[in-house]
């Protein structure tokens, strides 16, 4: 009934009214952004009469907002007034270290979290699980920056096993590479680690009551064929939706640790461009995360009823 | 017997509980653990109450202790948090009569502590506030009225929740400009959404019971409903996912404190201590380590307290 059609029509919506949103903040902006931009040089009515010319801020809003919207649908995200870069050209800079950043935490995460629930759930309420659920619950109440200083405090400064900041680009050396990425993705992996093994723990718990597993039980076959082969998979579909939202918690953290860690992606020139006043920058940054973050819900959600055929018809 | 109890499977209802709140590391993100109509249903709480007394009163009494130094600072005998001791810089604790040493310009960290609590419990308290009554207020109406009302408030909430949290709690923050007003306004405007969405579902799953339908044929209004019969059922709910957004509020608070977003600079903040000890973290860990901890225990003390109340109050959102 028009499942997939309907569902693109609102993703369409939802990526006009954030673009929308996004246009609106920086318009939040205190005072006059050209000001901003000039600093000591504001009271030069010429200079900011240049700059307004510059960025169209003479125009009507609606008329900016169609040209900025216009630009980006042409990959052309305006012009960084600070550093007379191309918007475009600084995201495709800082895209690839983001994008790495965050696939290493959600690796990292499903790596530590996959196997802890499995066996949690196989041995339930004995001491591993018992450990594992007063951890799980622990690390979710540590932000990620604070783990992530305390990560540099013993890792790096104590230790000196890994680099506390700075970054190897993955074309430069890869084994250089992983390693000053391990820090910053181990520090956005824990806590997401923890809602994973909660989640895929009590579905686990709650799949391996089926009847099909006793039965396969009943047939000896052995415990480790029936946690992986035939317990995993349809435990797993929340914890599926789950990664996905958890994009949105990730690209958040990121922001925050490629500050803490001088990683040159996207979150970094986000602070840096809000506190320059940058605000194509700025609008460029967000409207991209944005627009990132629901498509990959979108992905996830168009994945999961592929995945169980159940929720194909739960929408009526 | 104990283990017994324990035991409870998901199948039996009596420990069924949604993967709402509960997430503090960062965003907003469980409030929309929505679409999952299978399989979400999880059972975290299935330890007895009993055995968990210490899981409500030890964070209770970390949590007054915190507020009552916070509200009592002014009388406190503590340091002025803004002024060095240039005889005592970057010393550990219980050296040179400061309890927890001084930071990296000779500040007195205990004192700064307390005075940075006052920045976190404003902006949790203020922003969950605004978040519940404004949040609260809208979620109920969509849940209720159902049709148009509802479409066009959960529209605008899905949008609101498509922004990664942080993102634009830093995005409103930057733009609004730094002070506690506006740190614990952009917080309330990324948590008023997560409410609305978490009274919607409760408000569901009440507007169909029967003690809602006897009332409406006894003549009751929509308004009487609303106020008298599901408002109280839904405030508990409410009241427990609040505590965790608190937990969360602080989580932000301490982040945007760290990029030097909040509370200008001299003045403490949690985050921004964190993030002043970085620098010397060889020779005086301390500075970072004591304000992490801090932040550490207080937000796990109201996530704790957070899920002994969900355990009750739960919502079952695929209840319907």
């Amino acid at each position: 009934m028009g499942g997939l059609a309907g569902k693109l029509v609102r993703l369409v919506a939802v990526l006009f009214a954030i673009s929308v949103l996004t246009f609106l903040l920086t318009q939040l902006l205190p005072g006059d952004p050209a000001c901003q931009l000039l600093g000591p040089q504001c009271g030069d009515k010429a200079a900011v009469a240049r700059v307004e010319k510059d960025l169209e801020l003479d125009k009507p809003l609606p008329t900016q907002y169609t040209h900025w919207v216009g630009g980006v649908l042409h990959g052309d995200f305006g012009r960084a007034y600070s550093s007379n870069q191309d918007v475009s050209q600084i995201i495709e800079q800082r895209f690839p270290v983001t994008l790495e950043l965050l696939i290493l935490a959600q690796l990292f995460a499903l790596a530590i979290a996959v196997p802890v629930a499995i066996y949690s759930a196989y041995r339930r309420d004995g001491w591993f699980d018992r450990t594992v659920t007063t951890l799980s619950f622990a690390s979710l109440s540590i932000p990620q920056f604070v783990l992530a200083v305390v990560l540099v405090y013993v890792l790096a400064v104590k230790f000196n096993v890994f680099p506390a900041t700075g970054l190897t680009h993955l074309s430069d050396d890869l084994v250089l590479n992983l390693k000053s990425m391990f820090l910053p993705s181990l520090s956005l992996a824990l806590g997401i680690a923890a809602v994973y093994v909660r989640l895929l723990r009590s579905d686990m718990i709650t799949t391996l009551q089926e009847d099909y597993i006793l039965m396969a039980r009943a047939e000896g076959l052995p415990p480790r064929r029936i946690l992986l082969r035939h317990a995993l998979r349809p435990s797993s579909f929340s914890l599926l939706t789950v990664a996905g939202i958890n994009v949105g918690a990730l690209i958040g953290g990121a922001v925050i640790i490629e500050y803490l860690f001088a990683l040159p992606g996207l979150g970094s020139k986000l602070v840096e461009s809000i506190f320059r006043r940058d605000y194509l920058v700025v609008q460029g940054i967000v409207l991209l995360v944005a627009a990132g973050y629901v498509l990959v819900n979108f992905a996830v959600d168009a994945l999961y009823s592929a995945l169980d055929p159940r929720t194909r018809h739960a929408s009526a | 017997m104990r283990r017994r109890e324990s035991m409870t499977t998901p199948d039996n209802g009596a420990d069924i509980d949604v993967e709402l709140p509960s997430v503090a590391s960062e965003g907003m993100v469980v409030a929309d653990a929505e679409p999952v109509p299978v399989a979400v249903i999880t059972e975290l709480t299935a330890t007895p109450v009993k055995k968990r007394r210490w899981a409500l009163w030890l964070p209770a009494i970390w949590i007054a202790v915190v507020v009552v130094s916070a509200l009592a600072a002014p009388i406190l005998p503590i340091d002025d948090p803004m002024k060095s001791d240039f005889g005592h810089v970057a010393t550990g604790p219980f050296t040179g009569g400061h309890l927890l040493g001084t930071d990296n310009i000779g500040r007195d960290i205990l004192s700064r502590l307390i005075w940075g609590s006052r920045v976190a419990l404003t902006v949790g308290v203020v922003a969950v506030a605004v978040g519940l009554v404004i949040g609260g207020a809208l979620g109920l109406l969509a849940g209720y009225y159902r049709g148009k009302v509802e479409s066009v408030l959960m529209g605008v909430v899905d949008i609101m929740l498509a922004f990664p949290a942080l993102v634009l709690v830093i995005a409103i923050t930057a733009f609004l400009g730094q002070s506690l007003r506006n740190v614990a306004i952009a917080v309330a405007v990324v948590a008023t959404p997560a409410f609305a969405r978490v009274a919607r579902a409760a408000t569901l799953t009440f507007a169909q019971r029967e003690f809602v339908t006897a009332a409406r044929g006894m003549g009751a209004t929509n308004r009487r409903i609303l106020v008298r019969e599901i408002l109280p059922n839904v405030i508990l709910p409410l009241a427990a996912f609040a505590l965790v957004v608190v937990a969360v509020a602080i989580v932000a608070e301490g982040g945007l404190a760290f990029l030097g977003l909040s509370v200008p600079a001299p003045k403490p903040s949690w985050g921004s201590m964190i993030n002043d000890g970085r620098g010397k973290l060889e020779d005086a860990p301390f500075i970072s380590l004591i304000p992490s901890a801090m932040m550490f225990v207080t937000v796990l003390a109201f996530n704790l307290i957070g899920d002994v109340f969900r355990g009750h109050f739960d919502v079952r959102e695929g209840a319907i």
